[in-house]
């Protein structure tokens, strides 16, 4: 079972302009409901970490749960 | 002795002893001050590394190299023949959860990928010469090391691993591709097309395929690794983990095996090879 943070789709817009301090992105992904994710790694990156700070109504709220990615056909 | 030689053997001589009283050449101090390397055996690795393309000549052909086994996003991130913070310069930007180790990057499988900024159709002669490679860490025949325009024409991947056949080059497949099989997906990979008419694909030095490809034009759009891009949009996330991963011109055999030498290397150096 794959785990990840689930986000409201309203404030996906506003997690996708936030960049860290190494310059990383953050990468909201739809799951196979097409509910709004950010992973684990992301939630726990040091660079992210001002952000939980300075959005504690928003990034403090984000519950872990199971993540299904969409089915993608394999193409060649 | 011509005067060539002796200019060659000078500049050969300054890179080795590093110039200036420090035991690092001017590329390789560039690169630990931009990335913060400081433990010695990295230094050491690095510069020994460097020196091999400055040497060997293969210097000039990398477009974007990274080491992605120097621990965070803000070390991995710089372009070692260009360390600098911008997206000209092809710094790496990574989006998404990886693992940052100190011997590889490993993408979550999930949302993880990492711009180089690399427009094939920009960056490389349609129908001409361009090659990736990619050290990795993890014995999986599943996934796609990276790619541009997945599955659409003009497109390009770095090796899809599929149903047992591994495919490398440009979409379409099989005209553009190389379609080939290996007995595990570790250590370095190496992609080469020096013209509209040939490619290879090496692992660890060994020819795996090459074809009379037919060229193709590159696409434009922007190469990612560790995900697939069909289009616009994401639609497969990769899980191997990457030592050393870089965009290249097109690489002759002789500069392969030197690099593939190189990097081995390296990656025994850091105690990271697999």
């Amino acid at each position: 079972m794959t785990q990840a943070y689930k986000i409201a789709a309203d404030i996906v817009d506003k997690i996708k302009t936030l960049r860290g301090q190494d310059g990383s992105l953050l990468a909201p992904v739809q799951d196979i409901n097409g509910d709004w994710f950010i992973s684990i790694q992301e939630m726990e990156a040091e660079e992210f970490q001002i952000y939980k700070e300075k959005y504690p109504n928003i990034v403090g709220t984000f519950v872990l749960c199971e993540y299904v990615a969409p089915k993608k056909d394999i193409i060649i | 002795m011509p005067l060539n030689i002796i200019i060659s053997n000078t500049i050969s001589a300054y890179r080795k002893s590093g110039g200036g009283g420090t035991p690092y050449c001017p590329e390789a101090l560039a690169y630990f001050a931009a990335t913060g390397i400081t433990d010695p055996v990295r230094q050491s690795a690095y510069n020994t590394l460097i020196l091999s393309a400055l040497n060997d000549g293969w210097w000039s052909d990398m477009i974007s190299w990274n080491g992605m086994c120097n621990g965070s996003a803000g070390s991995n991130k710089y372009n070692i023949v260009n360390p600098v913070d911008s997206d000209p310069a092809h710094r790496i930007v990574f989006s998404g959860g990886w693992t940052y180790g100190t011997y590889g990057s490993t993408p979550n499988g999930i949302n993880a990928s990492a711009d180089p900024f690399v427009n094939p159709s920009t960056e490389f002669a349609n129908n001409g010469g361009f090659g990736f490679f990619i050290y990795s860490r993890t014995n999986l025949f599943s996934g796609l090391y990276g790619s541009a325009n997945y599955s659409v024409n003009p497109g390009l991947y770095a090796q899809q691993n599929w149903a047992g056949n591994m495919y490398s080059g440009c979409y379409p497949v099989p005209d553009n591709a190389i379609i080939f099989t290996a007995a595990n997906t570790r250590r370095l990979f190496v992609h080469s097309r020096t013209s509209s008419s040939h490619s290879s694909t090496w692992q660890d030095g060994n020819l795996l395929g090459q074809e009379n490809t037919s060229g193709a034009v590159l696409p434009n759009q922007k190469f990612l690794w560790g995900a697939r891009r069909a289009s616009v949009s994401i639609d497969q996330y990769d899980t191997h983990e990457i030592l050393m991963c870089g965009l290249t011109k097109g690489l002759s055999n002789a500069t392969i095996a030197n690099m593939t030498a190189a990097i081995n290397a390296f990656a025994v150096a850091i105690g990271g090879n697999v």
